[in-house]
């Protein structure tokens, strides 16, 4: 019985470790992508201006009557 | 004693996760609203006088238009023998809401709850016009109608319209001289041949992109994070209003509906004045009603130990 417990524990720290390497792994991939996202290029930067400027076309849309 | 020591754990889980489920329920309170994206997103731009100035006669166009539409569906109607006096007292509402829309100071600290309720009345409004025109035409008829009115040219709409061009190409000139300003670049000529409508944002984005990719990285960089850095401070002001406006939205919305009956109360007496007074008076008595019933279903549930329903209501959102 003991042993069996032993051997669940031991296959439940397993399980964790390996969810926590993949975590960690996973997360610094996730960075290293962001980074490159991120990252000053000419495109991004004119993303971030266009964010900040309104839409002509914009409408406040309210419904329509019929 | 295994069992016990089991069921012990089971129980000590269950008494850690149940604060966090009765904290959530705490939280909704019956007097909020809850905001859909799109106006969240138009609250954005309402951080500055012009932005919110543009919001605030984009709403005023739509609620134009809605109401010469309004007008010449009643006026077919009318032609045809249809009684029209509660569609016409839905047009006297979002005429008051117009009028609202009108006062509203863009520069005051609460502008954008304002916005919030006024575009949220308007939205209900043209939506029980939709209702009430159901209840009279058939679908057929329906059809008919919204034919003969969508090629509607409206000048006032039209007037309103050059001017909300005006306004945001007075806020993207704006914008885009911050951009300049970090760029270093003092000829302002591109910006102002686009504010006089010169140029397209198309054309100024052309010429703007060849400035960013004749930069040094390092000043790249430079501008790029401080762009990502406004945003996100303006992210953070628009979340903070929305969850201004979202709160205590019903008792406002009692205080609007008080002074439109009032206004209305003070207008000449027909049938249309008396129908559009007793709408209001009925809505009062609603929120006055759901107030006192989230408030016996709040003592019901302290007494019951369970949640009932919290009466939240969704704000904005142009529901065709």
């Amino acid at each position: 019985m003991k042993k069996m417990i032993l051997t669940v524990i031991a296959v439940l720290i397993l399980l964790f470790s390996s969810l926590l390497i993949y975590h960690v792994f996973s997360e610094k991939s996730i960075e290293i992508d962001q980074g490159d996202e991120t990252e000053d290029t000419v495109d991004n930067v004119m993303n971030e201006i266009d964010e900040s400027l309104l839409n002509e076309d914009h409408e406040v849309e309210i419904g329509e009557m019929i | 004693m295994k069992k016990i020591w089991n069921l012990l754990i089971v129980l000590m889980l269950m008494a850690s996760i149940a604060p966090l489920a009765f904290a959530d329920e705490a939280e909704d309170s019956t007097d909020d609203v809850e905001i859909d994206d799109e106006t969240q997103e138009q609250v954005e731009a309402m951080n500055n006088g012009i932005g919110a100035e543009v919001r605030l006669l984009q709403l005023e166009k739509s609620i134009t238009i809605n109401i010469l539409k309004g007008e010449e569906i009643i006026s077919n109607l009318t032609g045809l023998g249809f009684d029209t006096t509660e569609l016409q007292a839905i047009l006297v509402e979002l005429e008051l809401v117009k009028e609202e829309v009108i006062d509203t100071d863009p520069n005051a600290t609460d502008t954008v709850q304002i916005f919030v309720d006024l575009k949220h009345d308007a939205v209900n409004l043209t939506k029980e016009f939709r209702d009430t025109l159901k209840e009279i035409l058939d679908d057929d008829a329906i059809e008919q109608l919204r034919e003969r009115i969508r090629e509607m040219v409206c000048e006032q709409a039209q007037n309103l319209s050059k001017n909300i061009q005006n306004k945001i190409r007075q806020f993207n000139r704006n914008q885009l001289h911050r951009v300049y300003q970090i760029v270093g670049e003092n000829d302002d000529s591109v910006l102002n041949q686009y504010r006089n409508g010169t140029l397209t944002m198309n054309q100024v984005k052309q010429q703007l992109r060849k400035t960013v990719n004749q930069m040094i990285k390092e000043k790249r960089y430079d501008l790029f994070s401080q762009l990502k850095q406004e945003k996100i401070q303006k992210h953070i002001k628009a979340k903070n209003c929305i969850q201004n406006a979202s709160e205590g939205f019903q008792t406002r919305q009692e205080s609007r509906l008080q002074k439109r009956l009032q206004k209305s109360e003070n207008m000449s007496n027909n049938p249309v004045n008396e129908e559009t007074c007793q709408r209001i008076r009925n809505r009062i008595d609603n929120i006055s009603t759901s107030d006192t019933g989230n408030e016996d279903s709040g003592s019901d549930r302290q007494s019951n130990g369970h949640h009932g329903g919290n009466g939240n209501q969704q704000s904005g959102g142009g529901n065709q």
